[in-house]
């Protein structure tokens, strides 16, 4: 049902649609940062570094009409939903950006010497990036079935950075040569995974978009590579 | 033969203090209210909001028996405070001074700003001497945060204060008698919104001693006064709950489209 002030309408409208853009220019970014890691000539990179300045622009753009919407709107309940989760989506997607431009990053400096782990980096890779697309659909549908889904997918996300983060430093222990490009990997790998945690936030924020309840189910962790018992 | 023990619970936040049970209203042949039912919690605000005509202003008036002042109101139900049948165990002199009313316009006496709120008190007997009730009236207005402003002219028509100030006077006037529960139907609706701040400040601290409940059409001041909400619309309650429950995520469509804006 329509709002009686139909400009609230038009205001809502359009902060879910920037919300939109913002995150497909986002998804972009993160698609072309995985290029970027098997492109060895490089034009990526810059191509990234400027949709990066987009990025934020929009992010600033969301933030403006939040802040006018709660001063002069009081938005209440699934309203009072949709204005708090752009605020907080918008945040997310800068920050996958920022993420992206950091795998971007780091496979510059792997160019040419592309180390044995790069299959499974580019595997990982693919899993974030369907969960990311997946939960920008579930925004776009407010779909929480779809929202929980990616939720649970995250899992499996930080089984394989787990496993990826065991194979690489056998390479590493196997011959100091591939410490180097080896290092710049397992940060690829770190930032992806942020990707995907963030993506698995943006799933609870759909889900308490949706549903007004908060998913708060123990959040799913596979991921034990940053404790000391890997090793 | 063996009597029940009374159930002596100690007051605490979430015990009912009013209960209404299966209540129908009707002015001659119209109903304005259809079986309501509702739980007044002790120590606890509970907003009424709703459309105008709804019926708010009308189940305000059923708790302290107001609606006997309309001839044509009939009431039919059952209206319990802490247990006990409001309308046939209860002398209608002693509920209004269980259950105090303060009104949307302000409506002081035309008498002596230190009159209108020793005005309870003298009817009921309550104080012995001139000394306990400069006691009572001294209380009520510091209580309602208007002493400052007017210590200097108690002797003064308290219909020379402003609006914001009168209604703090009514306040003071409903405290007075030392009530349990105060009714207050839209009582910022004439004040602006330093007043109306005052008002909601106020609320808030008597809280603790009272049972608070208040009719008003902004959205904003049931979230941030309540702790309940209950939604009327054409005489019946669509939707009662935890207020940030209400607000954030309210179970009925048509209580979603009235707080949203949306009313179709
Ligand atoms: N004294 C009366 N005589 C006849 N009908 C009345 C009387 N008072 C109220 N009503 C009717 O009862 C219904 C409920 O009125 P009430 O005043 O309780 O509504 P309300 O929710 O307080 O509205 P508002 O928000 O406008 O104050 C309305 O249809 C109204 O016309
Ligand atoms: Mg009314």
């Amino acid at each position: 049902m329509p709002h009686i002030v139909k400009s609230f309408d038009d205001e809502l409208a359009r902060l879910y649609d920037t919300i939109v853009t913002m995150g497909r220019a986002t998804r972009t970014q993160f698609a072309l940062a995985l290029d970027s890691l098997t492109d060895s000539g490089g034009q990526t990179a810059a191509r990234i570094a400027a949709s990066d300045v987009e990025i934020d622009r929009v992010n600033e753009e969301i933030n403006d009409q939040v802040l006018r919407v709660l001063a002069l709107r009081s938005p209440m309940a699934d309203d009072l939903r949709l204005v708090v989760t752009a605020m907080q989506m918008a945040t997310g997607l800068e920050r996958i950006g920022d993420y992206s431009v950091g795998v971007a990053r780091h496979a510059t400096a792997l160019s040419g010497e592309p180390p044995r782990s790069l299959g499974s980096v580019t595997r990982m890779g693919k899993q974030v990036l369907a969960m990311l697309t997946d939960v920008l659909d579930a925004y776009a549908e407010r779909d929480a079935g779809k929202a929980l889904a990616v939720w649970k997918a995250d899992r499996q996300v930080d089984e394989t950075h787990s496993s990826l983060f065991r194979e690489t430093i056998t390479y590493m222990m196997e011959d100091p040569q591939n410490i180097r490009p080896c290092s710049h990997l397992m940060f690829i790998a770190k930032d992806i995974e942020r990707i995907g945690d963030l993506a698995t936030n943006i799933g609870e924020m759909v889900y308490y978009l949706a549903t007004g309840r908060p998913l708060d189910e123990a959040r799913p962790k596979g991921d034990t590579s940053s404790s000391a018992g890997v090793l | 033969m063996h009597a029940e023990p009374a159930p002596s619970r100690p007051p605490e936040a979430g015990r009912p203090k009013i209960t209404a049970r299966a209540v129908d209203v009707f002015y001659g042949s119209k109903q304005a209210l259809a079986d309501i039912n509702l739980d007044i919690n002790e120590n606890e605000v509970t907003a009424l909001i709703g459309p105008s005509g709804c019926g708010k202003s009308t189940f305000l008036r059923c708790l302290n028996r107001m609606n006997e002042t309309i001839p044509s109101c009939r009431v039919t139900g059952r209206i319990e405070l802490d247990g006990i049948d409001v309308t046939s165990s209860l002398d209608v002199v002693e509920l209004r001074a269980r259950v105090g009313m303060v009104f949307q316009k302000p409506n002081p006496f035309p008498k002596s700003i230190y009159d209108n709120v020793a005005f309870g008190p003298r009817i009921l007997g309550l104080t012995d001497d001139r000394h306990q009730m400069d006691q009572v009236v001294i209380g009520s207005l510091k209580r309602a945060g208007l002493y400052d402003e007017v210590k200097d002219r108690m002797g003064q028509p308290g219909t020379g204060l402003s609006g914001g100030q009168q209604q703090r006077l009514c306040i003071a006037r409903a405290i007075a008698v030392n009530p349990e529960v105060i009714l207050m139907d839209e009582p910022c609706s004439a004040l602006d919104p330093i007043a109306t701040a005052r008002i909601e400040e106020l609320i808030e601290e008597l809280r603790c001693d009272y049972t608070i409940v208040i009719v008003t059409h902004s959205m904003q001041q049931a979230a941030r006064v309540s702790q309940r909400t209950a939604f009327f619309h054409l005489g019946e309650i669509v939707e009662t709950g935890d207020t940030a429950a209400i607000f954030t995520n309210p179970a009925n469509p048509l209580t979603q489209g009235y707080i949203t804006g949306r009313f179709g």
